[in-house]
């Protein structure tokens, strides 16, 4: 009787060991795989910091005219790809749909920016001496939001007047017209300090 | 003349450090834990509300007296009524449904998603109202000299007409197929101003944004239709335009 007991213990106890060492190993396999994951999370992270990073932070500085409140759109900006994980058909889809969701967030925190006066990329023009640059981007500063996206995006990025429309959610006609009369008023400005200067 | 090509060379000046880059990632880094956990904690939650219900539900069932043990007999009548529940519950869970992707919609035209419908151009009028399936009209009563109209059919979720006028003047009619907000202007919502009128006799919300335009909208006939006016003495010159929108609407065609 003693025996069938010990006997049946010890099987007992074998089998105990055999579902913890079974349960360990598929343990093993999946744990890694996950730690992998998230180093490829990263990677992708730092991949697009380095590819669009200037990019986001120049049409953010664009609509926002300081350093501070840019990297805080650049911050937004990569924290939304993270949460969203958009599934992208090229490199060109990347980054498009980065510089709408920059540009997205950037018209949200635009009405906070007039409490601000920094502009550091002035103060280097100036630190320069680069009276030429300066008043170019004073004048483009000048204009409002919608018409200096479009001098953005089409003069900065390259981009063609369908494509910044695609972005932005409007037709192509309405972008063409909205540039056309950026560019006067751009004019403007820039022939008024030309002819003060003289 | 200073070349507008300069621009980029501006641009240039403007780098990611490589302080800022590590106080980027850092900041996200954080954010992703704060965002596990808090996910963790809502998961336990979650579970532990379900064992509380079903415990609970168990123990009244166990406890109660009185409970009729024959089971209900089948009639006609009782499958009927129960068939016509199981409709309403799949006709309310497809409303529900329909609604939260309207509202995930509505909600993606403002500023923060990537939906984005890609409007197509009419030459006229009527072709948009052709193409579009939805009365939308000329306006007479825009308060500035109009050089350039754009009509626009958004794939039948909206359609729109642009005036544009010599200086920065600009007056956007849109009209959608259903109570979602088409009108693609957004506002920054601690500066907003909001209010509620009437304007023959329908409720008309008229709001504010940041550069000074107005925007009026309302809902006729199960679909919003929307205003924005960009230019001098907006809070006049807007109200003028939704009457004779309205009007149009009422008489069927152009007033």
């Amino acid at each position: 009787m003693e025996l069938a007991i010990s006997n049946i213990s010890r099987s007992f106890r074998t089998a105990l060991q055999e579902i913890c060492r079974a349960v360990f190993a598929a343990a093993a396999q999946v744990l890694p795989a996950k730690k992998a994951k998230a180093l490829t999370e990263e990677q992708h992270l730092r991949m697009i910091m380095d590819t669009h990073g200037n990019r986001i932070l120049r049409l953010a500085y664009s609509y926002l005219h300081n350093m501070q409140d840019a990297e805080d759109i650049l911050q937004d900006v990569l924290m939304k790809w993270v949460e969203q994980k958009p599934e992208f058909e090229s490199d060109e889809h990347e980054k498009a749909w980065l510089l709408r969701v920059t540009a997205n967030l950037s018209k949200n925190k635009l009405d906070y920016n007039k409490l601000r006066d920094t502009d550091e990329l002035n103060d280097e023009l100036a630190a320069e001496h680069r009276e030429d640059l300066s008043f170019v981007w004073e004048a483009v500063k000048a204009l409002p939001a919608n018409y200096s996206e479009v001098i953005h995006l089409f003069y900065a990025e390259g981009y063609q007047t369908d494509e910044i429309a695609e972005m932005l959610g409007e037709s192509g006609a309405n972008i063409r017209t909205r540039l056309k009369r950026a560019r006067a008023k751009l004019k403007e400005i820039l022939q008024e300090e030309y002819d003060f200067g003289e | 003349m200073i070349s507008v090509s300069k621009y980029k060379e501006v641009m240039e000046h403007i780098e990611v450090t490589e302080d800022m880059r590590e106080r980027v990632l850092g900041n996200i880094a954080q954010k992703r834990r704060r965002q596990k956990i808090r996910q963790t904690v809502r998961i336990v939650s979650a579970a532990a509300a379900c064992v509380v219900v079903v415990f609970g539900a168990a123990y009244i069932l166990k406890n109660r007296t009185g409970i009729d043990t024959q089971p209900p007999a089948v009639t006609e009548t009782s499958a009927a009524q129960t068939t016509a529940l199981t409709t309403a519950g799949t006709t309310a869970a497809a409303t529900t449904y329909t609604t939260a992707v309207q509202t995930a919609a509505s909600t993606s035209t403002q500023w923060t998603d990537v939906a984005v419908i890609m409007p197509t151009e009419c030459g006229s009028a009527e072709e948009l109202r052709t193409k579009s399936g939805l009365p939308i009209y000329d306006v007479r009563s825009v308060p500035f000299k109009v050089t350039e109209t754009h009509y626009e059919n958004g794939n039948g979720v909206f359609a729109g007409i642009t005036y544009w006028g010599e200086e920065e003047e600009m007056c956007s009619i849109r009209v959608s197929r259903d109570t979602t907000d088409q009108s693609g202007i957004g506002f920054v919502e601690e500066t907003r101003i909001d209010k509620a009128i009437e304007v023959d006799g329908v409720p008309v919300t008229l709001t504010t944004d940041i550069e000074g335009g107005y925007l009026a909208s309302w809902i006729t006939d199960g679909r919003c239709c929307s205003v924005f006016l960009r230019g001098k003495n907006n809070a006049e010159n807007i109200l003028p335009i939704v009457s004779e929108i309205l009007a149009q609407h009422s008489a069927g065609g152009q007033s």
